[in-house]
């Protein structure tokens, strides 16, 4: 039972993944429906949605999560009225359909966690109930979405069904027993009759391989490619046949669909289907017909279920898809690698001057082939941006409707690669931005009207690589920021004294200020800071840095920049005592030793800061925060560090700079528990753990307030911004100090 | 899926427990092997079983072909309702726990 759990929790990995993609493709077709007055792009788009509804069906069938089965199956109905052009497509029909997308992604949700159905899962089943206009038939639970084939009034066609499966079906999850049930649904199964011919002797028997076949008859009023259409889910792995029988409503005609190929309804067939559409009505529905077969899956899918909570709690939830192309590179570069190895192997056995040469030329080519490695190994751990950026049309379209905005989104750069382990951590500071833009930066609509501007608003979702990072903006078009407001705002707050003279950046900084921005706040900013500081704050934490600027009147800009990996980063080397940390380059400054008149301390020795060549930054001492033992104290007889972060700039006591390495950064979390202030471990070239430095809370772990407080002692122009940004996560900044 | 065996005198019974699947196929193709090799008539309970799927069955019908070639029967009893609707849609069922075997249809017909 050990092995079945770790292959079903494989094949969950795999659905779950699967699931995502295609409520992906889901929300992105229905938020484009009703954008192009052109009906074909909205069937097409319709026909999108209903191949993921679909998809998503037969596979969460596969596994016995029948609510899933069940929803989705009802979604088909909506959408196949919607397709008929039985019902017309509303903005209310939308976005039920998107509602129910919602409850099928927390439905997903739900079996990851093991949790509860969602509380509005019955209400949106209901309306889709409604939507299908069923009543009369169904009976207790909403849950009634079958047809009953003992209800049909009208006898429909009869087709002749062949179904081969190829022998490695089973392979892909399906069992093609579950196929026929799904048929039964369709309209009465006349006959069915398996082929056994088949079948080898048992001691021969692979049990992974399908010896079974059949050939079925089945009446129904539906067209046949609602026929082929159960047997979408194992086209690429069988062959079926879908005949018109000879006394049906239409002249014979074969339908048929093998490996690969596109379902193609010969001409013949295209007449019979028109025939029996003609005269087609729905089925009724019937909740008790089907009560037998519910049951059926229910007890294995409760078995999955667990399994699904326990692989996703397990860690086993993240999966990334690799073309063979790059695996077969990578091997090529081991190989490459064993062969470097065996050289060297053989070299050093060598001592003379000419084996020297060979085991310097081995050690190069080693090296030489490891960087590649590292490089293609870090180019698998990239994906698209735009599996990020495809949500939010839907956020766009939710938010500006209740806000009756008027609001154009315009997405460029999708292609741009982003290391995989930061595309969901981006997902909630990007939302938030665009609720921001949509919420308080496009104006009403009447208030664009009256300074000229378009009735539309215009937000401009970007990705591009700059500079070995990756820059993501976004930009809206509406009325900016008030400078002299938010002003007058943070001297009210006292974040800032009326003789302060703060330039326009720091006065944009202040909106990351932890609570700056609350409701009550100016009406054109209110909205811009709550939040700010979470959303600043998730950015930091993936080593990523964020910029804004805005004009009053013409729209503002963020800029997220973001390191292009997380795994793998160049640092300086520190030694502090006998223990080495690693910070990363991207915010060293430069190191200097400084003389003992450029040393200051103030507030009674509460806080100290150095003078660097006219400027006044805050010291840190790092065997005080780090609590080590044996360094050396005297910042004269030591080194300083100089460290950006956030647009601030600060020094670091250390012992030694020991030098540049570019390291592989092990998380903590997984081997030991997350310490703040730092990022992570890695192992030097000795065989020496050393700690990574997180910059951005190095600099809130030291005494931040005193480091302000000297900072601004010391210069007060240039720092009080500063002060107000410390001020603000002291007092209400989650990511507190330990 | 669990399963229990119990040798007797001219008649093996096997007691299904679970679930079985593509996952359990080859411990079940396994345990079928022996029991075609028992020299025994064979009589499986399924009283338990909560789902069955096409790969287990194709072993019990090739269990059951063995048997029935060598003179023995094998006798499947219990199936709950739930499965055996499943299989029924899937014209499985007469196959299965039918008396005979049924003649193997030619391919393509």
């Amino acid at each position: 039972m050990k092995n079945v759990s770790a292959d079903m929790a494989e094949f969950l990995v795999t659905f779950f993944e699967e699931a995502e993609e295609h409520l992906g493709t889901m929300e992105t077709a229905l938020v484009g429906l009703g954008t192009k007055a052109d009906s074909n792009h909205n069937n097409e788009l319709l026909n999108q949605v209903f191949r993921a509804a679909h998809s998503i069906k037969g596979a969460s069938g596969a596994f016995g999560f029948n609510e899933i089965m069940r929803f989705t199956h009802a979604m088909e109905w909506l959408l196949d009225q919607l397709r008929e052009g039985s019902k017309a497509l509303t903005d209310p029909v939308t976005d039920l359909l998107l509602r129910a997308n919602d409850v099928l992604k927390e439905l997903i949700a739900s079996l990851k966690s093991d949790g509860e159905i969602p509380s509005r899962y019955h209400g949106v089943f209901r309306e889709l109930e409604e939507a299908v206009a069923i009543t009369g038939a169904v009976e207790g639970e909403p849950e009634s979405f079958v047809e009953s084939t003992a209800e049909i009034a009208n006898p429909g066609t009869e087709y002749r069904v062949r179904f081969v499966p190829a022998p490695q079906l089973f392979e892909t999850g399906m069992d093609p027993v579950v196929l026929f049930s799904e048929l039964a649904q369709l309209g009465e199964l006349i006959e069915v009759t398996p082929d056994l011919s088949r079948l080898p002797d048992l001691f021969t028997m692979n049990p992974v391989q399908c010896y079974l076949e059949w050939s079925l008859s089945i009446r129904t009023e539906r067209p046949a490619s609602d026929v082929l259409d159960v047997f979408a889910f194992v086209e690429d792995f069988s062959v079926v046949e879908v005949t018109v029988a000879p006394d049906g409503a239409a002249e014979a005609a074969v339908l048929s669909e093998q490996l690969s190929e596109p379902v193609s309804l010969p001409t013949a067939a295209a007449h019979a289907e028109a025939s029996v559409e003609s005269v087609a009505k729905r089925p009724t529905m019937n909740v008790a017909a089907n009560a037998t077969k519910r049951s059926t899956l229910a007890a294995p899918a409760k078995e999955t279920k667990n399994i699904a909570a326990k692989t996703m709690a397990g860690g086993q939830g993240s999966t990334l898809r690799v073309a063979t192309e790059s695996i077969d590179k990578l091997l090529n570069l081991v190989g490459e690698l064993v062969i470097a190895q065996s050289m060297i192997s053989e070299a050093i056995k060598d001592t003379s001057p000419a084996g020297r040469v060979r085991l310097h030329d081995a050690v190069a080519e080693m090296e030489r082939s490891t960087r590649e490695l590292q490089e293609r190994v870090m180019a698998v751990r990239m994906v698209p941006i735009g599996s990020v950026f495809k949500r939010f049309p839907r956020v766009v379209r939710d938010v500006s409707s209740s806000l009756n905005k008027k609001i154009k989104l315009v997405i460029e750069g999708e292609e741009t690669e982003i290391d995989k382990g930061m595309v969901e951590q981006i997902v909630d500071p990007l939302t938030h931005l665009i609720r921001n833009a949509i919420d308080h930066g496009i104006e009403p609509t009447s208030e664009r009207q009256n300074v000229n501007k378009p009735e539309e608003g215009l937000i401009r979702l970007s990705a591009y690589h700059e500079g070995g990072n990756v820059v993501i903006e976004v930009v809206d078009d509406g009325r900016g920021l008030q400078l002299d407001r938010i002003r007058e705002k943070a001297i009210s707050r006292g974040l800032l004294s009326p003789n302060d003279q703060p330039t326009e950046e720091q006065l944009h900084a202040l909106i990351f200020a932890a609570g700056f921005s609350t409701a009550d706040a100016v009406s054109d900013l209110s909205g811009r800071g709550v939040g700010m500081d979470v959303v600043k704050r998730n950015v930091e934490d993936l080593s990523g840095s964020l910029t804004f600027t805005s004009k009053a009147g013409s729209g503002s800009k963020i800029q997220i920049r973001l390191p292009l990996t997380l795994a793998i980063l160049d640092g300086l080397t520190l030694r502090m005592g006998t223990q080495l940390f690693v910070l990363p380059l991207t915010s060293v400054v430069e190191s200097i030793r400084p003389k003992a008149d450029q040393v200051r301390s103030v507030m009674g020795g509460k806080g100290e800061f150095i003078r660097v060549r006219g400027d006044s930054l805050p010291l840190v001492r790092l065997h005080q925060v780090m609590n080590i033992d044996g360094c050396v104290t005297d910042p004269c007889k030591a080194l300083i560090t100089i460290v950006e972060a956030n647009h601030t700039r600060f020094g670091v006591l250390v012992d030694e700079v020991v030098g540049q390495a570019q390291v592989v950064v092990k998380p903590l979390e997984a081997n030991y528990r997350r310490i703040d202030g730092l990022m992570g471990a890695t192992i030097m070239g000795d065989g020496r753990v050393a700690l990574i430095l997180d910059v951005q809370c190095l600099a809130r772990k030291s005494d931040s307030a005193s480091i302000a407080r000297a900072a601004a002692a010391a210069n007060p122009s240039k720092n009080t911004v500063k002060r107000a940004e410390r001020k603000g996560d002291a007092n209400g900044s989650s990511d507190s100090v330990a | 899926m669990h399963l229990d065996v119990v040798e007797g005198p001219g008649r093996t019974d096997v007691h299904l427990c679970g679930s079985y699947d593509i996952l359990c196929a080859a411990e079940l193709l396994e345990v079928a092997r022996r029991l075609a090799e028992s020299g025994t008539d064979v009589a499986i309970q399924c009283a338990d079983v909560t789902a069955l799927d096409a790969s287990c069955v194709q072993v019990l019908l090739a269990l059951k072909r063995s048997l029935l070639g060598a003179g023995h029967q094998l006798e499947i009893r219990d199936v709950p309702s739930s499965v055996q609707e499943l299989l029924a849609s899937a014209g499985l069922v007469e196959p299965l726990i039918g008396d005979a075997f049924p003649p193997s249809t030619p391919q393509g017909a």
